[in-house]
């Protein structure tokens, strides 16, 4: 399967998700954005 | 693996562009048009409607960087780029996206869509950064003599921390913040900074950032990064389970991926982690 296929694929799926599990993701990034930066840095880190 | 999954990934950001109020793409080609839309909100400064732009200390991006004390340990002793130095590293960081797409198609496929900037400098260090709080930037300090696959291993170790964040923001992944998890007790032996103890998010990224690139290492007949940190990669998921309940019910499923994997060193589960479609949230 190619990959713009699968990922065609993936948003079908998300059509098919309650409206309580995105009020949930909504709720998530909200709550995320919220708690500040962490900034990842480094050769490997 | 859902922390490199195309399916879990794609989907994860198309459920992040409703949230934010987007319209829900319907397919591929609608996908990183409506995510950019998205970032165009949470960011200072817009993303390029496609491709990645390349920008430089003294652009938009290194001038708000720097202003803002955000990646300080890569800006220490920046110093200006000329023209040719600008030519030379903007090429490599093209050719890096073309060696990922002939060798690496779903690591491309990843990395084209969450990377949209790219801050080239040069430095007293050497090495990438990327933020929770600026989805799509990577900042690069190149290192003397780095080649195309260095780049492009950059790009994909900063693609992997950027993953995570999507997948923070969509299902969060620790119980505690960022700062909460610096604290002593939350922290986890390193499995790239052998013997230190890291903040227990910080230690969880760079674990699961050793994933691809180990699998990018072998593919090509390498073997340094397994033998540098095989064993401290375990002991790293170690302490991650044993403090386990500071993740997420979904934290604890990526630990377990982790761990899986860090145990096993099965490559094949990583090749076939990338496509399958059957990974829910």
């Amino acid at each position: 399967m190619q990959l713009d296929e699968i990922a065609t694929r993936a948003l079908a799926g998300i059509g098919g998700d309650s409206v309580e599990g995105a009020t949930v993701v909504a709720k998530n990034l909200t709550a995320f954005v919220a708690e500040g930066n962490s900034s990842m840095m480094g050769g490997w880190t | 693996m859902r922390f490199l999954n195309v399916h879990h990934t794609v989907a994860s950001v198309g459920r992040l562009v409703r949230a934010a109020g987007g319209a829900s793409p319907a397919d591929a080609a609608q996908l990183s048009p409506a995510y950019r839309m998205m970032l165009a909100g949470l960011r200072p400064i817009f993303p390029p409607t496609a491709g990645v732009l390349v920008s430089f200390e003294d652009g938009a991006w290194g001038g708000f960087l720097a202003e803002n004390r955000i990646f300080e340990d890569i800006f220490r002793g920046v110093s200006g780029t000329d023209l040719h130095q600008r030519a030379a590293w903007g090429d490599e960081v093209h050719r890096a996206f073309d060696y990922l797409r002939d060798e690496f198609p779903a690591l491309a496929y990843l990395t084209e869509l969450l990377v949209t900037d790219v801050v080239l400098l040069k430095s007293d260090s050497t090495g990438g950064g990327s933020a929770s709080q600026l989805p799509g930037l990577v900042v690069i300090s190149p290192g003397p003599g780095w080649t195309t696959r260095d780049f492009a291993e950059t790009l994909v170790h900063e693609m992997t921390h950027l993953n995570l964040f999507v997948l923070d923001m969509a299902y969060r992944l620790y119980r505690k913040t960022s700062d909460e998890l610096a604290l002593d007790e939350h922290r986890v032996v390193s499995a790239v900074r052998v013997g230190e103890l890291r903040p227990f998010d910080k230690a969880f990224h760079s674990a699961v950032v050793a994933v691809p690139l180990m699998y990018m290492q072998q593919a090509r007949g390498e073997t340094a990064l397994v033998d540098a940190f095989a064993s401290s990669l375990i002991n790293c998921c170690e302490g991650l389970e044993a403090k386990k309940d500071r993740f997420t019910p979904y934290g604890q499923i990526l630990l377990a991926e982790l761990s899986s994997f860090a145990r096993n060193l099965d490559y094949t589960m990583v090749e076939s982690g990338f496509t399958r479609t059957d990974l829910a949230a």
